[in-house]
């Protein structure tokens, strides 16, 4: 079974099992709206064209509108993580790991 | 911080690709919110950002509850210690810890339990040597198998000496119960020291029976628990009735003698513990204190598949500063036709 929509403009993940019908509007308890930070606007979206382009097979323009999104010098995804680097004194700690586990 | 309709970034993304969208097609529609999730998912992951951690504390254990049943080798967390448990036996409602005054502090409850611990110590268990004197609680290294192991239960082994019967003079291990009460038999099976009963003569007593031919030979009519416990014995006769011709009478102690690590009845295999929190998801810190707030108290930690793990964390409960986990999200548009099932990839 599915657990997450597009609705209206957003998307919603499913959090309490629902029956036929039962919508992000009808059942809101059944659902978690994904929030998006607005400031992520101009990367997000950069990054969703390069892959559009990518999944119409222009890979070249693709990989191009990538290397945009990531290095803007002005609101690309490096000046964005340097700059919440930059606000954080915590950055500095040598006990912090960049792990992931799925 | 001000969030964004989903489908701006996605109409923004559409007229990039310059598509018209007006009348833009389902397989475009599609396309859009695929490509979208795959992005998101990028970002999301590519950085720590402030307004997608979390912060809370996570038990690195069981919590102990009195009216869970433990079984042997399972771990607990006991808050009045703030340290984490091991059970050397079934049990359900005994404590880990038991406050006692004096000291005035808590006191491991040794018979149910041992600290766990991530690497244990204590010497060589030589037979001949350590025989006695230990104590309950005691941890030592069984040289047969190399492993450590916690001394929870004395043998119920009682001891006879001293009887004019001088048969019954042994050795009695506890083989069951009978009439209520723990039943013991003589090491050579001749002899057997039971409680008689309501029904037995005399009735209520402690009796030790020659085994083959059911005769009583002594008694003690101390209710207590065990027969090491009771006093003022006698001898009887075939009726249970006194009977100064089996004197004199035995003298019946539980010497409180423990086998070798290698028996269970006795032993508690202390099992290496790493504390570990039993969720997954893209941890940034670990601490005593909170590592959103201070960089006071981090803790090393390792993920794997059945958590968080922190070795070398020995008491508390830690606190985890984590990633909310990524949206997985497909790009489905809602279907009212679909029953819709919590989503999995939320692991907090």
């Amino acid at each position: 079974m599915a657990d997450q929509c597009f609705y209206n403009g957003n998307f919603y993940q499913c959090v309490t099992a629902t029956t036929p019908g039962q919508s992000p509007a009808s059942a809101p308890a059944s659902w978690s709206l994904v929030q998006i930070p607005a400031r992520w606007r101009w990367v997000l979206a950069r990054l969703t064209y390069a892959n559009l382009l990518e999944l119409d097979g222009q890979k070249d323009k693709a990989n191009a509108e990538r290397m945009n999104a990531l290095q803007d010098d002005r609101r690309g995804l490096d000046v964005m993580i340097r700059g919440e680097a930059s606000r954080e004194r915590f950055l500095e700690r040598p006990q912090v790991q960049k792990t992931q586990f799925n | 911080m001000p969030n964004v309709d989903a489908s701006v970034i996605l109409e923004d993304a559409e007229r990039m690709i310059a598509w018209d969208i007006t009348q833009l097609e389902l397989q475009q529609e599609q396309m859009a919110r695929q490509a979208f999730s795959l992005a998101l998912q990028e970002l999301w992951e590519g950085w720590w950002w402030a307004d997608l951690m979390e912060s809370a504390q996570f038990l690195a254990a069981v919590l102990y509850a009195a009216g869970t049943a433990f079984n042997a080798g399972d771990t607990c967390y006991f808050p009045a210690t703030q340290k984490f448990y091991q059970a050397m036996q079934a049990t359900t409602g005994n404590a880990p810890a038991l406050y006692t005054n004096p000291p005035g502090s808590y006191l491991t409850n040794y018979a149910y339990w041992a600290e766990a611990r991530q690497e244990y110590g204590g010497g060589d268990y030589l037979v001949g040597t350590n025989d006695t004197g230990l104590l309950l609680g005691a941890s030592v290294r069984n040289p047969t198998d190399g492993n450590y192991y916690s001394l929870y239960c004395f043998d119920p082994i009682i001891t006879v000496a001293g009887a004019g019967v001088t048969g019954a003079n042994q050795l009695y291990n506890q083989e069951g119960t009978y009439q209520g009460q723990p039943a013991y038999v003589s090491t050579d099976g001749n002899y057997t020291l039971t409680w008689s009963g309501s029904t037995g003569s005399p009735a209520n007593a402690w009796m030790i029976f020659n085994n083959g031919t059911g005769t009583p030979l002594y008694a003690s009519l101390s209710a207590t628990a065990t027969p090491d416990l009771a006093t003022g014995w006698f001898s009887v006769d075939g009726s249970g009735n006194p009977n100064p011709g089996n004197n004199p009478v035995p003298t019946v102690v539980n010497p409180q003698i423990y086998d070798t690590p290698d028996n269970p009845a006795c032993w508690g295999k202390l099992v290496p513990f790493v504390p570990t929190i039993a969720l997954a998801g893209d941890v940034r810190a670990v601490g005593r204190e909170n590592p959103a707030n201070s960089p006071n108290g981090l803790h090393n930690f390792d993920l794997a598949p059945e958590g968080i793990r922190l070795p070398g964390w020995d008491r508390g409960v830690p606190w985890v500063w984590y990633r909310r986990p990524t949206p997985i999200i497909t790009g489905d548009a809602f279907d009212p036709t679909v029953n819709y099932s919590a989503a999995t990839n939320i692991t907090y």
